[in-house]
């Protein structure tokens, strides 16, 4: 009896130190153990054949010696057995199953205790016993979930060690029986309700498992596929949080879909904006081929998913196709949807007729549609980080900006001058400065060096380099105009250029002389006349033309000015503005501002005229450039 | 420049087009026609000579179409060099005015 | 290759515009019905810019530019600083509409958009920028 509990104990804790459920392996270990248990059991019955005859092979005592050993033999087996299919059994715990395998072996625990009373075998109370276990075993044999976790080479195996464990059973018995035929037992097995049970429950689990394993077979391709697509559905929800590439989405959402519905080829062609032409990802096709189903397509839904004109949504009916006079019978075809639009076109061939079944092509949906979600987000993410380094880069070039403008002007005895300089949201491009040359001699610019995103500002820095590199007392307007832009066209970008007016103002003579390039005329109030001078000297722009031809264009003025006159430069942001009722601000308007504040100080003047722009627009957000440069001559 | 020349032979007054009508030479044209729609039933326009015509040409011929068909003149062009009528084309006047290949075909379209 | 001219605003210089535009396709090799085409089309803005948004003042300046990428496309640059077109208003009036109302304008933007490709005006900096693209 030790020997039995010994064993017993022994095994568990071997089998359950071993945490890995492998199914092959557990099996395997039944095997080994059979096998040496058999072994020992052939051993034993060679013994026995090769003595039968001698007397010493007659002795009781022998007999019964080598029986134990052989009862020895057959417990190791049983008890790897019995704690081998537990482990089975439990692969899948409930607490049901949980109860019923611990009662159980509660139950044989009983029958060990049931055997010291020793009753004989086929007596009542035995028999009890026996039928009690063979019911639970029964029940408990039919659980048989672990089967259906084993691919179809694992089924073959286990079978094959299934049946092995039933050969060793068999064996064992026929032995046993070999053994109470000769009459010398002391202690017959038979009577040992434990062993038995254990006996009945090996062979009758032993029995099922083969028999629904084998019955498995044929079904478990299906269920090996449908793992497979569960798992490349996972794969594709990983594909780019795990930093995969658009691409590399695409290429798994192909294999995938392939796979899935046996696909004999398939193509992906995804249109964007970059390539409005498709890119192509193909698998066992070739372009003629492509182009040759796209013939041959009938109108409707597939022809329609094919040449990007998907609207709504399509019933899954309508994604089967069938083909005629092409290599490939079957079609399926699915859009591949991004933000609203049609970003791709997912095509599945088989060379069979009729070859694609409703279900194939509601896997396929869930593939696109996850495929498109991870796409989404990857194209958010990466629109996010534009976004993000975008307003980083306007953030810099504005702070470069206003570092470029003048901090104050200054004013001095011979006039009072201010200036106004409000940019839009983005980079504002007015740039403006002042210049003592000479004593009372002033050079004065203004320009307008706007550009897309971040460029104003490395104009405006280049405008003011050259500005104070070049505005010298010898270098008259025109030259500096003709200068500037000789410098500017070699660093200028292709199309861009600059408009600029650049002033001289001589304040010992009372003169100012400028030259116009293509900017925004400056208007000059003249206090004695009451009227405003638009100073609209012809001139061409900087970076418009840039050869020496320029030169040609470029026309100075003199004039002189009094006191009490007031010289307005501005960019056309101002004159541009527009209302609700879309008019424009105008000249108009600016002149007559001028003249109804000319009379204050060049601030007065400024706030003045900047308070009629704000009252006109009421309210309409500023989305251009706004620069007012008053000089008021004292 | 356009230069305009105008005879009249057989009933038919013909008006040859030499040259290039755009917006400054567009005027020629227009007096041309104009006092032609005045007094003849019969005129062909010969542009074989015409290089080039820009809409403000085309729109003399356009501008005239009601009077035409009101006082039921019959015009009819021909000698385009295939730039030309390539330009007439674009604005879909060969359906609006008659237009053949040679001056036989324009007589006999207008007989 | 880009070439550029500029011209002062009087229709008398309309032909010296073609001519200059004529020379820079021909020496792109570019077939001479779409060039004459072309040549129609800048011929039409010009003729438009000098009437109509500088009054044919001759102080006034036109500066045409011509890029030519070959085997892609052609992009004509038109700048002048007189009164803004307001294309956003602009509705093309049918040719019945034309013939109808006698009227001789009218028929240049029509022509210009069904021999150009894509046609955008803008005013930047106080200059208005004419852009004609024609694809090869």
């Amino acid at each position: 009896m030790l020997f039995i509990v010994s064993t017993y104990i022994y095994y568990r804790i071997k089998v359950t130190k071993a945490e890995t459920v492998n199914f092959i392996d557990l099996l395997w270990n039944i095997f080994i153990t059979g096998l040496v248990t058999t072994v020992g059991a052939l051993v034993i019955r060679f013994f026995i054949y090769a003595f039968s005859a001698s007397s010493l092979g007659q002795n009781p005592i022998m007999i019964n010696l080598l029986y134990h050993g052989l009862i020895g033999l057959i417990v190791i087996f049983l008890i790897s057995s019995l704690v081998v299919w537990k482990r089975l059994i439990l692969y899948q715990k409930s607490k049901n199953l949980l109860q019923l395998w611990n009662f159980f072996e509660y139950a044989l625990i009983v029958a060990l205790f049931f055997d010291l009373m020793g009753h004989e075998f086929k007596s009542q109370m035995y028999m009890y016993a026996l039928i009690f276990v063979t019911g639970f075993s029964l029940i408990l044999s039919l659980n048989l979930k672990w089967i259906a976790y084993l691919n179809f080479k694992q089924k073959l195996k286990s079978i094959l060690f299934i049946l092995l464990s039933g050969i060793y059973l068999y064996h064992f018995i026929t032995t046993l029986i070999s053994f109470k035929e000769t009459g010398h037992l002391i202690f017959d097995l038979y009577d040992n309700v434990f062993v038995i049970a254990v006996f009945i429950f090996c062979f009758l689990y032993t029995g099922i498992s083969v028999l629904v394993t084998l019955f498995n077979l044929p079904t478990s391709s299906v269920f090996e596929q449908k793992l497979k697509e569960a798992v490349d559905f996972q794969k594709l929800s990983q594909a780019i949080p795990r930093g995969q590439t658009e691409e590399q989405t695409y290429d798994i959402l192909l294999e995938s879909s392939m796979s899935a519905v046996f696909a004999d080829a398939a193509w992906l062609e995804i249109r964007t904006p970059e390539h409005p032409d498709g890119i192509f990802y193909l698998r066992d096709i070739k372009h003629s081929q492509i182009a040759h189903v796209k013939e041959h397509i009938s109108a409707g839904a597939i022809n329609d998913i094919i040449n990007f004109r998907t609207g709504k949504l399509i019933p899954s009916n309508k994604l089967v196709g069938q083909l005629k006079k092409t290599d490939f019978k079957s079609i399926i075809a699915l859009p591949v949807m991004v933000k609203g639009e049609q970003l791709g076109s997912l095509v599945l061939l088989r060379e069979m007729a009729d070859a694609f079944n409703r279900d194939l092509v509601d896997i396929i949906v869930t593939f696109v549609n996850q495929a498109s979600i991870s796409i989404e987000n990857f194209l958010l993410l990466s629109d996010a980080l534009q976004n993000e380094r975008y307003k980083e880069q306007l953030k810099i070039a504005q702070e470069v900006q206003k570092s470029l403008l003048p901090e104050s002007l200054i004013s001095n005895k011979s006039f009072d001058i201010c200036a106004f300089s409000q940019a839009a949201e983005e980079v504002g491009g007015d740039y403006y400065d002042l210049l003592e040359l000479e004593p009372g001699n002033y050079g004065l610019i203004i320009g307008d060096v706007s550009g897309k995103g971040t460029s104003a500002a490395f104009h405006m820095a280049q405008m003011k380099g050259i500005f104070h590199s070049l505005a010298l007392p010898d270098v008259k307007p025109g030259d500096f105009i003709k200068r500037a832009n000789k410098a500017l066209s070699a660093c200028l970008e292709k199309r861009s250029f600059i408009t600029a007016s650049y002033f001289w103002i001589d304040t010992n003579k009372g003169m100012i002389e400028f030259c116009r390039a293509g900017h925004v005329p400056a208007l000059l109030y003249k206090k004695v006349a009451n009227n405003v001078q638009v100073l609209e000297e012809s001139g061409m722009g900087l970076g418009i033309l840039r050869n020496a031809e320029y030169d040609k264009y470029v026309h100075s003025t003199t004039l002189p000015y009094e006191r009490g006159d007031v010289l307005v430069l501005h960019t056309d942001g101002i004159t541009e503005a527009k209302n609700q009722k879309n008019q424009q601000f105008g000249i108009e308007k600016l002149l007559e501002a001028l003249t109804k504040y000319s009379d204050g100080s060049a601030t007065q003047i400024k706030s003045g005229i900047i308070r009629e722009l704000e009252r006109f627009l009421g309210g309409v957000k500023l989305d251009d450039d706004y620069t007012l440069l008053i000089v008021k001559f004292l | 420049m356009v230069d305009i020349k105008t005879t009249k032979e057989n009933g038919i007054f013909l008006i040859e087009v030499n040259g290039e009508v755009d917006a400054s030479s567009s005027i020629q044209l227009d007096n041309t026609i104009k006092s032609a729609l005045e007094t003849e039933q019969k005129i062909m326009v010969d542009l074989a000579r015409l290089e080039y015509i820009s809409s403000a040409g085309l729109g003399v011929f356009v501008s005239h179409l009601e009077e035409i068909q009101s006082k039921n003149i019959s015009l009819v062009l021909f000698g385009l060099s295939e730039a030309v009528y390539q330009v007439f084309n674009l604005l879909g006047l060969p359906q609006l005015l008659k237009i053949v290949s040679t001056k036989e075909e324009a007589i006999n379209a207008l007989n | 290759m880009t070439k550029q001219c500029t011209i002062s605003c009087d229709p008398a210089v309309l032909p010296e515009i073609r001519k200059f535009v004529g020379e820079v396709l021909s020496s792109n090799n570019l077939a001479e019905v779409e060039s004459h085409k072309m040549i129609l089309a800048v011929d039409e803005i010009c003729a438009n810019l000098i009437i109509h948004a500088n009054n044919c003042d001759p102080t006034h300046q036109l500066n045409i530019t011509v890029e030519v990428r070959p085997n892609d496309q052609v992009i004509f640059t038109i700048k002048d600083q007189g009164r803004t077109f307001d294309f956003t208003n602009y509705k093309e009036p049918s040719i019945e509409e034309i013939v109808s109302s006698r009227r001789k304008g009218g028929l240049g933007l029509m022509l210009v958009r069904r021999i150009m490709d894509d046609i955008q005006f803008a005013t930047e900096k106080n200059y208005n920028i004419c852009t004609l693209i024609k694809k090869l």
